[in-house]
């Protein structure tokens, strides 16, 4: 326990920079991202809660800093009760109305409320973005939001990049299936698994996978963070894991051997 | 006030955690602390949450808008609270079956497309014949794991290929187990390095 312990704050006080390599899936979602032209609509779906933003927080920022860069506008919906307060830290994390005052609030982006609902919420998001909400976050009426005007449905939606700590059934059933926007998923590491099969079937632009995708997103975007420090502290937490499995077995083994 | 609440808040993160953490020695009254505190404040935000979003999405559009078929919902999402009342239980059966009807024709619309076809194209694809075969073979064996009746109906001569299908299954799901269990570590770990940095970042800057 205080080995484990020790080994989690060595990086977190002097990160180590252990390599990591990209994977294609993260790197397939940057590179759309890169690729769509100038103007686009991102929607930046979350329904991550206080449990899981540890995981999903790395990437959340990444993901803002790349959007606040690029030429892009962005809308985020939050699909759980949490969201919204994760959300808009990350935003104020990053400072992102004093790094980026080219990004108008309102016009460039725009942070919408809590959607209730679940799968249907997303079918009536995708339907009628405008009609499933009357204010953003702050209570600005929706009348007053720019960006929420350009914003009719499913087809002025460019890219879902979906923070989420739940499975892909709904999201690829709903957006991709019915409403063929392309999807990116962002997932926490437990749910990957369930997200790779559509991935694998072409259903999703790109996968980032929970911390790990995130700390992949800070290399791409050039801004290495906190993710690559929790990355560290991860694969030294997991090589003591895997050398406590090994001699837990040789324990074992031994006791066999001596009739126990 | 709200400098001195920032500033306090990390501080009080923290004492949190430890609070939490202390379990791991024994039970203690500093734990019983956290925990109450935890769920009191999980229901307090849940809480606002909710009368936040319905004054945003309800009252406001009936007062400000006069947009009265919002009260269709009202009174549907009022109709569950009869279930405390004998006599007008039978009313929550009409929400109940809306919410469940939508709900279902919403997810269904597209299940076949999304579950189904686009993953048996994906698994039968001519380019990965080998890949296609293991995965069909681990999905074959994995579902028979779970067939559970006896095999003395079988003819003789199937028997042996039955429980090798089986034995494939068996390890395909543990494999699978497996792999969830370490992804299932990957998120616990992180939480508690990230609780363990902001910690960090506190005391040493």
């Amino acid at each position: 326990m205080v080995v484990m312990l020790i080994l989690m704050i060595i990086p977190a006080v002097n990160p180590l920079g252990i390599p990591i390599p990209i994977s294609d899936y993260t790197r397939e979602v940057y590179n759309y991202i890169e690729n769509l032209p100038s103007g686009s609509i991102i929607v930046v779906a979350n329904n991550v809660d206080v449990a899981l933003w540890p995981e999903e927080e790395t990437f959340a920022k990444a993901l803002f800093w790349h959007l606040g860069e690029g030429p892009h506008k962005f809308v985020i919906v939050n699909f759980g009760a949490d969201s919204p307060l994760l959300i808009s830290g990350a935003l104020t994390d990053i400072n992102f109305e004093i790094s980026f005052p080219n990004k108008k609030y309102g016009d460039d982006y725009v942070l919408m409320g809590f959607l209730a609902g679940g799968e249907t919420a997303m079918a009536s998001f995708a339907t009628n973005p405008q009609g499933v909400f009357e204010q953003d976050f702050y209570g600005t009426p929706i009348e007053q939001l720019s960006i929420m005007k350009e914003l009719k449905g499913a087809s002025d939606i460019d890219l879902i990049v979906h923070i989420t700590g739940s499975d892909a059934d709904s999201p690829v059933r709903q957006w991709v299936e019915t409403f063929h926007i392309p999807y990116a998923a962002a997932p926490t590491i437990g749910w990957v698994p369930t997200y790779m099969p559509y991935y694998n079937a072409g259903q999703l632009v790109g996968l980032i996978a929970g911390v790990q995708g995130g700390a992949e997103y800070e290399l791409l975007i050039g801004r290495p963070g906190s993710g690559l420090a929790i990355n560290d502290a991860l694969s030294l937490a997991f090589l003591f894991t895997i050398l406590l499995a090994i001699l837990g077995n040789i324990d074992h083994l031994i006791s066999r051997l001596k009739g126990g | 006030m709200a400098d001195m609440l920032s500033t306090l808040s990390p501080w009080i993160g923290v004492l949190v955690t430890i609070g939490f953490w202390s379990y791991l020695y024994k039970e203690n009254p500093l734990f019983r602390v956290v925990e109450f505190t935890f769920i009191g404040f999980a229901t307090a935000h849940a809480t606002v949450m909710a009368i936040t979003e319905l004054k945003k999405n309800l009252v406001a559009p009936i007062v400000n808008k006069s947009n009265y078929i919002l009260l269709v919902p009202t009174v549907l999402g009022l109709l569950l609270y009869t279930r405390y009342s004998k006599d007008l239980r039978f009313l929550e059966r009409f929400p109940i079956s809306i919410m469940v009807g939508i709900g279902t024709g919403v997810a269904v619309r597209a299940m076949v497309r999304a579950q189904l076809l686009a993953q048996i194209q994906q698994t039968i694809q001519p380019g990965k014949p080998i890949d296609g075969l293991i995965i069909a073979l681990l999905t074959l064996g994995s579902v028979t794991y779970f067939i559970f009746s006896s095999e003395e109906g079988l003819p003789k001569s199937t028997i042996p290929f039955y429980n090798g299908l089986r034995r494939i299954g068996r390890i395909a799901i543990m494999a699978a187990m497996g792999a969830a269990f370490g992804n299932l570590c990957v998120t616990r770990y992180t939480m508690a390095i990230s609780r363990i940095m902001e910690a960090v970042k506190l005391f040493i800057g």
